[in-house]
């Protein structure tokens, strides 16, 4: 029996893990296509990448470069929208991209969705990686380059955030109103 | 435990990231305190909801896409073909293969065989040239034992100056010069003699020449040498013995 070529099922890994990459791509750039490109371009760099990959989880390995790409694509477009407002559109409130649809409220979900969106990209990062791809904090300490302790607070002053937006809706759907 | 540290924790309680010692003090804290119970209820709350956010997937259309990634996408293949991929991929083709065995080998003969059929017209010329210098005893156009007065005899009468070397001293004495044509080009015929046997040397610019390496050889009773020195090429025939054909043949 042969052994499997180490390439091609690094290669197969990132293949793999490319729902997970298109979910952080979407949720940090908000427009599918933007997030098809930073993944279409994250995936190339991994390939490329393949010498200095040191083993370990692929899954982070790759959702790291897609977060590079995609906070990279967020300066950029800042930089070149030099209006601030634009900027808070970039990374602000509104969204007609998506779909709450499948939440069991549909209301605290779509307000949800508002509140995570308005978060700034340092907070939105770690509550997507947490909450919707399960990673541990020692995993997205390694995707966004930061101490654990960093990625707890940060976390910590997220939620704060999301509560402090969802508690009045809660409340409502609570009452019936 | 203070109501502050709790609440620095609550959120890595909430997500199991807490050592067991943590996570126990946590726990005592939150049933015996209802403010951080309420605000860890919330934190569930939160948890609980975002479960149900949607998680956006890849499109079918988008992984064929991603799948259709030549390799050559790959860092490793790109440096390859700037270096040694060309090489390899030659050789993993057997066609290509082939073709190029068959190319290196048609130009390895063919400079093989050019290059024999300079040496061998080459000799064959100098032995004739010898023989029809001899015939007309001993074939020279110019009588002279001075280099000084032949170097400047060739001048006009060929394309380039043939170095001129009196080797009386060494026991080769200089008896003249004649200018021969052999196929297509001019010829410098320098003759020397060496007790009663004479040698003619034939001088021909190296390019013209073609041959990259020394020759001797016999044939009926005569011997060759052929070398290469600076530009020229130098064709020594003669009826001498080969020993010191070739002490004479240093001297050039």
């Amino acid at each position: 029996m042969t052994e499997p070529d180490p390439y091609e099922a690094y290669r197969r890994d990132l293949i793999d893990n490319l729902d997970g990459a298109m979910n952080l791509a979407c949720w940090l750039l908000r427009n599918k296509s933007e997030a098809e490109d930073a993944v279409q371009s994250a995936y190339v760099k991994a390939l490329q990448a393949y010498d200095s990959y040191r083993g370990g989880n692929v899954r982070a390995w790759f959702l790291k470069i897609v977060r590079n790409n995609c906070i990279t694509h967020i300066q950029v477009a800042a930089r070149q929208r030099k209006n601030i407002h634009d900027f808070k559109e970039l990374t602000g409130v509104s969204s007609g991209y998506f779909d709450c649809t499948q939440m069991k409220n549909i209301e605290i979900g779509y307000d949800l969705n508002k509140a995570i969106l308005a978060l700034s990209p340092k907070y939105k990062e770690v509550i997507i990686l947490r909450e919707i791809e399960g990673l541990t904090y020692a995993q997205i300490a390694d995707i966004i380059g930061v101490p654990s302790g960093t990625v707890m607070s940060r976390l910590a002053r997220a939620r704060a955030e999301l509560r402090r937006a969802l508690t009045c809706k809660i409340e409502e759907v609570k009452n019936g109103v | 435990m203070e109501c502050d540290e709790c609440k620095d924790l609550l959120t890595a309680y909430l997500d199991d990231e807490l050592t067991s010692q943590e996570y126990a003090m946590v726990s005592a804290h939150i049933e015996i305190c209802s403010a951080c119970e309420q605000v860890y209820a919330e934190e569930f709350s939160l948890h609980q909801h975002c479960q149900h956010l949607p998680r956006h997937t890849a499109s079918p259309d988008f992984i064929e896409q991603i799948k259709a990634i030549p390799l050559e996408a790959d860092k490793r293949f790109v440096r390859q073909e700037n270096s040694l991929y060309w090489l390899w991929r030659l050789v993993k083709n057997p066609y290509l293969t082939h073709a190029f065995v068959a190319v290196v080998t048609i130009l390895a003969m063919n400079s093989l065989l050019t290059s024999h059929y300079k040496a061998d017209w080459q000799q064959q010329e100098a032995y004739g040239a010898h023989i029809r210098g001899l015939m007309s005893s001993p074939g020279v156009q110019i009588r002279s034992s001075d280099k000084h007065q032949i170097g400047p005899w060739f001048a006009g009468k060929l394309d380039f100056a043939p170095k001129v070397q009196d080797l009386s001293e060494q026991g080769f004495e200089l008896i003249g010069a004649r200018a021969d044509y052999m196929r297509q080009q001019k010829v410098a015929v320098l003759i020397y003699k060496r007790r009663r046997h004479f040698i003619s040397v034939l001088i021909v610019p190296h390019f013209k020449a073609g041959i990259n390496r020394p020759i001797s050889s016999r044939h009926n009773g005569y011997h060759y040498i052929n070398k290469q020195k600076g530009d020229f090429s130098y064709s020594v025939i003669s009826d001498l013995n080969m020993e010191e054909l070739e002490t004479f043949s240093n001297y050039l």
